[in-house]
């Protein structure tokens, strides 16, 4: 069971938790800043806002990597 | 234009990971004979089936689009940051090439769990099973020597280009130009993995990068 929740986890999830909290992350930064926006500004520039921050996401993930070959 | 990026995304998305399983079976077969194989590989045939299912009713039926949206553009964005990730370390030299074989069934339900992409989503699927059936009638040859890296690293920002595109829809962002959004996502994301890799690959020492 232990192990069958193991894969499900890492199924989902992925070998890392840096990408399951980028998005996370991106996702309550994207509505924070749509909080603050006004509507139309939002449906604008959110998607960009949001793209952004996924590459932030990205960028956090791969500067965690271990250096070297694992 | 929306119901061919989406075939074509989850043709590909299936296509990859079909390609490993039919390896894993033809490796299988000739192993232990391929008697074994091919009940295992219809066995998981059952089960992707039974699981496709139970989970997309569920999904598609009664939630609040935009929330859906959201729920569907989250799981894309981890498959595709994912497989973005491994393809980046391994391309850059930080991490050896190898492969997996998990992430098609959920995929599949994240792609086709969009409201109005389940029937491209499932054509998209059959596509990629016709294909990878017939690659694995006529090729001979080791289907490992495929540059799956690269592939991986192609549908990965496919995957986040659709993972973003849709969590934002779900967040009632108007993209300009519409589902051409999915292009320039893509776009976006390719040139930010090329740059990533070029970066990364400057630190790993020559030795290991060989």
């Amino acid at each position: 069971m232990r192990s069958f929740l193991s894969s499900l986890r890492r199924l989902i999830l992925g070998e890392t938790w840096t990408i399951p909290l980028g998005v996370g992350a991106a996702l309550g930064l994207a509505v924070l800043i749509r909080a603050s926006l006004p509507a139309t500004a939002w449906h604008v520039v959110g998607g960009f806002c949001l793209a952004v921050l996924v590459v932030a996401a990205l960028a956090y993930s791969l500067q965690r990597a271990p250096r070297g070959r694992s | 234009m929306t119901f061919v990026l989406t075939m074509a995304a989850a043709a590909a998305a299936v296509g990859v990971e079909m390609l490993e399983a039919l390896a894993i079976v033809l490796a299988v077969g000739l192993a232990r004979g391929f008697g074994d194989a091919m009940l295992g590989a219809l066995a998981a045939v059952v089960a992707v089936v039974l699981l496709c299912l139970a989970l997309g009713p569920g999904l598609l039926g009664g939630a609040d689009l935009h929330f859906l949206r959201v729920i569907v553009g989250s799981l894309l964005l981890l498959f595709g940051l994912e497989w973005l990730r491994k393809g980046i370390l391994r391309m850059a030299g930080r991490r050896p090439r190898s492969s997996s074989y998990d992430e098609f069934v959920v995929e599949r339900e994240a792609l086709g769990g969009a409201p109005g992409r389940l029937a491209p989503a499932l054509l998209g699927a059959a596509v990629a099973l016709v294909l990878v059936v017939a690659i694995g009638l006529i090729a001979h040859q080791p289907l490992r020597r495929l540059p799956e890296t690269q592939l991986k690293l192609g549908v990965g920002v496919a995957l986040t280009a659709f993972g973003t595109f849709f969590a934002a829809e779900g967040l009632r962002v108007e993209w300009p130009l519409g589902d051409v959004a999915l292009i320039y996502l893509a776009g976006a994301f390719a040139i930010t993995a090329w740059v990533a890799i070029r970066l990364m690959a400057r630190d790993v020492p020559a030795a290991e990068a060989a």
